[in-house]
């Protein structure tokens, strides 16, 4: 993840993405739009491909060092205060065998964070299906979805999800 | 691909999302990365051909492997992440990967690879000598068989610190398969002990590779060689621990090559290097004698096993700590070196899962 992270990107992505957000700050300003209850703790849940990046993502967001990272085998919890949030962030092994298990996790989240490997160009289709299949997801309707791309070649990835979007868009 | 864009229309009508209060422009690194290198940092469509990078060409960058056939690939540089994908018939060497190492859909192919992190999907027939500083995984991957890093050359050192891993953190034989195929035994196994490199990775023969002054020599190889979780020869185990003062890495070499040359029927059987809390130090060792000593860094942990091993290490630790000020720790006796040993790689353990 030598690009940090970056979720879409306000200076080519039109509305209604135009939350178009950058690392913590962005992910703060979309969690105060989400925050009715200034007590409640919001319940985050990382998904994404099998070395996507969503472990060093969790790390990041608890302000944690990320020079170290083992591939993650069942899930991570992480509590996390910042800014006067209380953020419960759930990190979800991504390998193919236990990507069924996802569905276990989805009850009470609050916002969904997809990782996608922006350099992973040989998974792209595959990233996009299983994020296809997270959308459709019954126990997700009306849960808000940040799709986060690591990796080199952000703005590669940037293009291919503004592509994949606007196709299935016209289409329907 | 399904309705992404429909789906993000509806959401946001609902929640409101936009609006981030406007800021002005931020320049972000890929708006200032030179996007045309990237080809310099891919290998992909090759066959029967020997070729890689040399020594201070890569820099740490982002490699994509693909598409090969038969090749002899070296990469003599460390990198940000290397992903290989179907490749078949080919021979690798990676130099220090400071993330993943990811493998996909490759088979028959034979590597030295240092990484981070050691992954793999959809392969077969791989064999590895291989350093991971977390615990290497695999996936619908079978046939898979592996060893200790064990290569040199001049600039491998350096690339290792540039890297940021650890010659002493090693878990190349501690591995996790996510799909274990019930009654077949297991996806994957060790090689030989006695397993040369060059008869699996040959030695670079034409130029520029030939040029770098590779060594396959175990007694010289960069990464301590270690038995891993293979079976030990002998029932007598010892810890020894260098408490980090600058100069304890150096120590834990000296003292390493000291065994070899002086007790050579000992076993290394595994390495870490690891950062301790004082509460730590205090549950590992049980007393609090070291509480202040980890607090200088990390320490370097090795475990040996032979006959009398104990006694040797306690003779080889005076031999190289005289007239130093550093701080070592060695098993007092065989009885207490267990429960040390124990206690120590535990540690390790719940460390890398964190």
């Amino acid at each position: 993840m030598a690009d940090g992270w970056a979720a879409s990107a306000r200076t080519c992505f039109p509305s209604p993405l135009a939350a178009c957000l950058s690392g913590r700050q962005g992910l703060l300003a979309l969690l105060r739009k989400l925050k009715s209850n200034p007590d409640k703790e919001l319940r985050i849940l990382l998904l994404g491909l099998d070395n996507s990046g969503k472990t060093t993502m969790l790390k990041y967001l608890a302000s944690e060092d990320i020079s170290h990272i083992t591939p993650t085998q069942g899930f991570n919890i992480k509590s996390v205060q910042s800014a006067g949030f209380k953020l419960n962030v759930w990190d979800i092994g991504g390998q193919r065998k236990i990507r069924p298990y996802w569905k276990n996790y989805f009850d009470n989240t609050d916002l969904l964070i997809y990782v996608i490997d922006s350099s992973d160009k040989n998974r792209l289709e595959e990233t996009g299906e299983e994020l296809r299949e997270l959308l459709e997801e019954e126990k997700l309707a009306g849960v808000p979805v940040m799709v986060a791309l690591t990796g080199e070649g952000v703005q590669d990835g940037i293009e291919w999800v503004i592509k994949s979007c606007n196709s299935k868009g016209k289409k329907k | 691909m399904g309705c992404i864009f429909s789906w993000f229309r509806r959401r946001s009508n609902q929640q409101q999302l936009e609006n981030v209060p406007e800021e002005a422009p931020k320049v972000y690194s890929w708006d200032v990365r030179d996007r045309s290198k990237a080809q310099d940092y891919i290998i992909q469509n090759k066959k029967g051909e020997t070729l890689g990078r040399m020594p201070g060409t890569v820099n740490g960058q982002q490699f994509v492997i693909q598409n090969c056939q038969d090749c002899n690939i070296y990469i003599f540089d460390y990198t940000a992440t290397v992903t290989i994908d179907d490749c078949s018939n080919c021979n690798f060497f990676l130099g220090p990967v400071k993330q993943s190492l990811f493998i996909r859909e490759c088979q028959q192919c034979r590597l030295v690879a240092a990484c981070q992190q050691f992954r793999t999907r959809d392969c077969r027939l791989i064999d590895l000598f291989l350093l991971c500083d977390s615990q290497p995984i695999i996936e619908s991957s079978s046939k898979m068989r592996f060893a200790c890093f064990r290569y040199s050359y001049p600039q491998l050192e350096g690339q290792f610190r540039s890297s940021g891993l650890s010659i002493f953190n090693n878990n190349w034989s501690n591995l996790h398969d996510f799909t274990p195929v019930p009654g077949e035994g297991a996806n994957f196994g060790f090689l030989p002990e006695d397993a040369k490199v060059e008869e699996y990775v040959p030695l670079p023969t034409t130029e520029p590779f030939s040029t770098v002054e590779v060594s396959t020599d175990p007694m010289q190889s960069v990464v301590p060689q270690t038995l891993g979780t293979r079976r030990k020869p002998f029932t007598e185990n010892c810890l020894i621990v260098f408490f980090n003062d600058g100069g304890s890495h150096d120590r834990a070499l000296n003292f390493l090559e000291m065994m070899r040359k002086q007790h050579p029927d000992c076993v290394l059987v595994q390495t870490r290097e690891l950062a301790m809390q004082p509460d730590d130090a205090s549950r590992v060792f049980i007393t609090d004698s070291y509480a202040s000593a980890v607090k200088q860094g990390p320490v370097i942990g090795v475990e040996y096993c032979g006959e009398e091993v104990v006694r040797k290490c306690q003779e080889r630790v005076v031999d190289i700590m005289t007239g130093t000020t550093g701080l070592v720790f060695v098993s007092q006796n065989p009885a207490s070196a267990e429960q040390q040993i124990d206690n120590f790689f535990n540690f390790a353990d719940m460390q890398m899962g964190l």
